[in-house]
């Protein structure tokens, strides 16, 4: 394996989180370097998800800004960032009426990456969806999807993603195949924020962020 | 804002609603005794002094809701701020635009023979009386804050941007159909007639606002009102 | 890769599989089509068939239908993306936005003109539009359907993204969309018109200020819509 030097991807400073006028966490301000996997933690309603949308910049913090690997995102966003970063939704985003290949396609092409048909059905056939390439999305059933999005990360090696959820409705093996594949993309240097209830993934994480400390 | 603050604005704007009432006052005055009737027209040209100041207070305001908007999208701390001012500008834009609306068709009436001849500054202030109300819906039915004031914000810029462009669009219509029925009297008024419009329409503007600034603060409230229904921690 | 072209391949992408998946849900297309056939057989109820044969109820009613058909498409403009999460997606890679807004506009000129070039015939069959007429306007009809697909396009991608996250999607497009796109169908209608030899038209009139509408408007929103681009697609 090379020799990865850690870098800043994700900072944020002091930001404050709100839904509708009620501050979800306040004062919060965190780091992930390359090579870094973090889970975020807490009971339900605190704001997990939310805290994962406002650093890849889909919802605006209230308060705080937030940068990826150096650019500032909020409260001015930097359009120069190429930094590849995703954001892996607690229900996999889908095309619906589109194929299993057709969708890859889609992911791997957002991130610039190409779409090398062979690479393709070869993590296809390691998540277990071989047989599935050319089935409509909608047909899957939700492990199934979210094998998708597993094959997708293992193609793309964004270096920074964040993922809400990532083990819901996977069974044991699938469980065991997402570890696995964050723990590859950890090795190579991505760095990794994790929204989890899941007592595995959250051992996994190097390090653990309990939003109860910063809820107001 | 502080509670306390904004009942001092509060208070404050209200003391100033007398004076600009007594001006506003004063300026019908002038335009309805003072002023001799008009040689065409007779004393329905008298609607004028109402009509032309609250147009102007229409557009005004409209266009002061985009500056507002603007603001608050370029100087992001102040974006709560401005999108409160530019909800409370919004409403006047509205109610200075009905009233607009109303005073130039009861105008068209003697004048035109008909209730509306789509002309092009009162269908200008219709299509942003409309944008007006649909900025309206659009609050109502955003339940999010945050996406209200984002969403609502673009609305405003894109009204003030839309009236010019409906204003030059709107001109060729009219003369590709028919020739302008009607000229305002503004350019070749006598000069009593210039002075006493200006009056009002400097009254008219000082009315505004100050009635901006108390419903400013009644926005303010409002949303500390909501704020409070929805629980806890308003910071 | 540079910014550029990053920039233009995320743009072809949104472009791309928003006309694949038009491919994949051919019946929305068809929907579309068939929701325009029953407008243009309402006029010739709604007036009766002598009056339509008249010049400018013919035109007016081609380019009302195309009214509401960019309405009922504007409408779903995003609803692919957003259904299943992916257009969330795709923002947390940090596309610039405005690739995303000039992809979908891209795609519903070309929608648009997908659907309106059937409805021509309609029209033409219709409406018993003459030979003559067509042949004279052979020559403005397309460039005109594309700048009006693109100001309309663009003003109801704006639009879409305003109101979605509001509840009363439904009202709020078209109570936004109607009002802002007003210039556009007023610069299409007249254009239309004045290139019918049945119309006789004054002295005077103003093809080059309606062309320079046409094309203005798309131009001023575009550039809009790219300033707030990052606001238009942000919760």
């Amino acid at each position: 394996m090379s020799q990865v030097v850690p870098s800043e991807l994700l900072k944020c400073d002091s930001i404050e989180l709100r839904v509708g006028y009620r501050s979800l966490i306040r004062k919060f301000s965190f780091a992930l370097h390359s090579g870094e996997s973090a889970a975020v933690v807490g009971p339900n309603g605190l704001g997990k998800t939310t805290l994962l949308r406002a650093l890849c910049g889909i919802s605006r913090p209230y308060r705080g800004s937030v940068h990826l690997s150096g650019a500032m995102l909020w409260p001015e966003k930097n359009d120069a960032v190429l930094l590849d970063v995703c954001f892996l939704a607690s229900q996999p985003a889908l095309f619906a009426e589109h194929s299993v290949l057709s969708n890859l396609e889609f992911y791997l092409r957002s991130l610039g990456r190409p779409f090398d048909l062979q690479a393709v059905h070869l993590a296809l056939k390691e998540v277990g969806l071989a047989e599935s390439s050319a089935q409509t999305a909608r047909t899957l059933s939700t492990g199934q999807k979210r094998r998708l999005t597993l094959a997708f990360v293992m193609l793309a090696k964004p270096r920074l993603i964040l993922l809400d959820e990532p083990t819901n409705g996977l069974d044991v093996k699938g469980v065991e195949l997402c570890l696995s594949t964050l723990e590859a993309l950890r090795s190579e240097g991505s760095g990794i924020l994790v929204a989890t209830h899941d007592q595995k993934l959250m051992n996994w994480c190097k390090h653990q962020i309990d939003l109860k400390e910063w809820a107001p | 804002m502080p509670q306390a603050l904004r009942d001092k604005t509060f208070s404050l704007w209200v003391k100033f609603l007398f004076p600009a009432v007594v001006l506003q006052l004063v300026g019908w005055y002038l335009g309805l005794f003072w002023i001799g009737a008009d040689k065409d027209q007779g004393d329905v040209f008298r609607i004028i002094f109402a009509h032309v100041p609250v147009a102007w207070c229409a557009f005004v305001w409209i266009l002061a809701a985009a500056v507002f908007a603007i603001i608050g999208f370029v100087r992001k701390s102040s974006f709560e701020q401005m999108d409160q001012s530019t909800h409370a500008a919004i409403d006047l834009g509205t109610i200075f635009g009905a009233l607009a609306l109303a005073t130039g068709s009861i105008w068209g009436r003697p004048t035109w023979g008909v209730w509306w001849d789509w002309d092009p500054r009162l269908t200008t202030t219709l299509v942003m009386f409309l944008i007006c109300c649909a900025y309206h819906v659009l609050r109502s039915f955003t339940p999010d804050i945050q996406a209200r004031r984002n969403a609502g914000q673009i609305v405003a810029i894109l009204a003030a941007i839309n009236v010019p462009v409906v204003y030059f669009s709107v001109n060729i219509w009219r003369s590709l159909h028919q020739p302008q029925t009607f000229v305002r009297k503004g350019g070749s008024a006598s000069p009593d007639i210039g002075m006493v419009l200006l009056v009002n329409t400097v009254a008219m503007l000082l009315l505004s606002f100050v009635i901006f600034k108390i419903r400013r603060a009644a926005v303010a409230t409002e949303e500390h009102l909501e704020a409070a229904r929805e629980g806890r921690n308003q910071a | 890769m540079s910014a550029a072209q990053l920039w233009r391949r995320n743009c072809w992408l949104v472009f791309e599989y928003s006309v694949r998946s038009v491919f994949l849900r051919k019946a929305s297309w068809a929907g579309t089509l068939a929701f325009a056939a029953c407008l243009a057989i309402l006029f010739p109820f709604a007036f009766g068939t002598e009056l339509i044969q008249k010049a400018e109820i013919r035109h007016g009613a081609f380019w009302a239908i195309n009214e509401f058909v960019v309405a009922l498409s504007v409408a779903r403009l995003f609803t692919v993306e957003t259904e299943g999460g992916i257009l969330e997606y795709f923002l947390s890679t940090q596309v610039h936005r405005s690739a995303v807004l000039f992809g979908k506009i891209l795609f519903i000129v070309l929608y648009l003109l997908s659907v309106q070039l059937p409805l021509l015939l309609m029209w033409i069959v219709f409406y018993n539009v003459p030979g003559n007429v067509l042949v004279s306007l052979s020559s403005t009809l397309l460039p005109l359907l594309v700048l009006f697909n693109l100001g309309t396009g663009t003003i109801g991608a704006l639009l879409a993204c305003v109101t979605a996250r509001s509840t009363a999607r439904d009202i709020l497009l078209p109570l936004l969309f109607y009002p802002l796109q007003m210039s556009i169908l007023l610069a299409a209608v007249s254009l239309a018109t004045m290139s019918d030899p049945a119309i006789v038209m004054l002295a005077g009139t103003s093809e080059q200020s309606w062309w320079t509408m046409m094309l203005g408007v798309p131009v001023l929103f575009l550039a809009v819509g790219v300033l707030l681009s990052n606001v238009l697609f942000q919760e």
